[in-house]
């Protein structure tokens, strides 16, 4: 197997529609490891993930003809086949979902993860990462994709757009009220019912 | 700057994005005198930096080769049934489908349906027969003032199967095909591509068209099209017409009206 690493993604596509596996190859191996990702942070199962990312890329050998390079990069088309991909599989075991935010078992680890007063205390890495992770995620879809995609993925707001299908103004506010409920979920975890603002109480390390 | 249009960019700052060198300006003045405005500012950072710890945390697809090794194997499979690559497949469908493949394949599909008519109607042995003797017709061309042939088809339309608005009296196109029996058994003229009806070697009589289906589809008459047919006469009993025994044996002419997915939606009898 020859890898193509020196080719752009669209090369390689049309080098795909050609029939050129190893072109197929690198191009999975460029992007599944974002697709896998961003699969995972936005449904939190590694088996939906695993699908996802399989599922993305034999649309992508099935239905190559749909991808309009005029309209925007290879990588934002993966990245949208994977959130419908995401979005009917949540559709589908939503009913499976914890989405209760106020579960005992996250209090201990957001508590770790903005401190008030000793700086680094029991701080730990997985803790902060677990804290996190459990906000995200129990962030309304609409607001989890941006944070996943721009903030996570470092994505521009427009290539966001164009995943999400949507103006680069609405990525923008989104994920200013996406970050605000962020910020909200780990202090409500951190204290129960208060609703000061986190800034005047405490610190965080992160 | 106040602390509302700074919270318009505290994300962008937190995030450290390019911004309009006045704004920044501007917010980093507030930010300086105001207390709460510099917190707020703290968490946005807080997060970001948690998030990032979390984005570079995410650990790698395990089974990113297994997958890897399915989509290979897909990979290899359609680009040998396209024969030249991925691109190929579905070039080589819409010249298989070509209008006239389309056309014969709607004829085939017509004179299979009478066949299961006539094997329900009378019989598997008679049906047998009758299938193999029917045979379809293709029509001459039309001189070109006739259009084409779905003008035709609209023309010759009888009015059970014209909408007409409320004020008109509307007619339902739904109606059972009972009720269509009686309309069948008067004849009319057609007429030809002027309107008139002289007499000629072309003047035919038809019934009126009696509907195939339960009706549905038969509003979208601009996506149909006529053709016309021979068939065995045994099946105008089929649709409770007379048919003379002596003449058992012999063909009889039909125009069938096809919508645009090749089934044939109305049929109607012509001598």
């Amino acid at each position: 197997m020859t890898l193509l690493p020196a080719f752009s993604d669209d090369e390689l596509f049309r080098l795909m529609l050609g029939g050129d596996e190893n072109a197929f190859v690198s191009l999975y191996r460029r992007r599944q490891g974002g697709i896998y990702r961003f699969a995972l942070q936005m449904s939190g199962s590694e088996s939906v993930a695993e699908d996802v990312t399989q599922e993305v890329f034999i649309v992508l050998m099935n239905d190559a003809s749909r991808y309009d390079p005029e309209k925007g990069t290879l990588s934002a088309y993966l990245y949208g086949i994977a959130r419908n991909h995401v979005l009917r599989s949540l559709g589908r075991e939503r009913s499976f979902v914890s989405i209760d935010n106020s579960s005992e078992d996250s209090v201990g680890s957001v508590g770790e993860f903005v401190a008030h007063d000793d700086p680094l205390g029991d701080l730990t890495r997985n803790e902060t990462i677990e804290a996190v992770r459990q906000a995200v995620t129990t962030l309304p879809t609409h607001y989890r994709e941006v944070v996943v995609l721009c903030d996570l993925h470092e994505m521009s707001y427009a290539d966001a757009a164009q995943v999400l299908g949507c103006a680069v103004g609405t990525v923008r506010s989104r994920l200013h009220r996406a970050r605000a409920l962020l910020i909200e979920k780990l202090r409500a975890t951190e204290e129960p019912g208060a609703s000061s603002p986190l800034a005047d109480t405490a610190r965080c390390f992160a | 700057m106040n602390c509302r249009s700074l919270e318009t960019v505290i994300t962008e700052i937190a995030r450290e994005q390019i911004l309009e060198a006045q704004s920044k300006a501007a917010a980093l003045a507030h930010l300086h005198e105001c207390r709460a405005c510099t917190a707020r500012l703290a968490d946005e950072r807080a997060l970001s930096a948690g998030l990032g710890t979390m984005a570079r945390s995410v650990a790698e697809n395990v089974s990113a080769q297994r997958i890897e090794g399915a989509l290979v194997s897909a990979f290899r499979q359609r680009t040998s049934v396209n024969g030249i690559g991925l691109a190929s497949g579905r070039r080589t469908i819409s010249r298989i489908w070509s209008p006239w493949s389309i056309a014969a394949a709607a004829t085939i599909l017509v004179v299979a349906s009478f066949a299961v008519i006539e094997f329900v109607l009378t019989g598997p042995g008679k049906s047998a027969q009758q299938l193999s003797a029917a045979r379809p017709v293709v029509i001459p061309s039309p001189p070109a003032s006739q259009g084409n042939i779905a003008e035709i088809a609209r023309e010759d339309l009888p009015a059970p199967f014209v909408q007409t608005g409320p004020s008109g009296g509307s007619r339902s196109l739904d109606r059972g095909r009972s009720q269509f029996h009686e309309a069948a058994l008067k004849p009319r003229s057609l007429p030809n591509a002027s309107g008139s009806n002289p007499a000629g070697v072309h003047d035919e009589i038809a019934t009126d068209f009696m509907p195939l289906t339960d009706g549905a589809g038969l509003s979208q008459l601009d996506d149909m099209q006529m053709v016309r047919l021979e068939l065995p006469r045994s099946v105008l009993q089929s649709f409770g017409l007379p048919m003379n025994a002596e003449r058992a044996g012999q063909r009889v002419k039909a125009d069938v009206l096809l919508g645009q997915d090749g089934v044939a939606r109305a049929i109607r009898f012509v001598r």
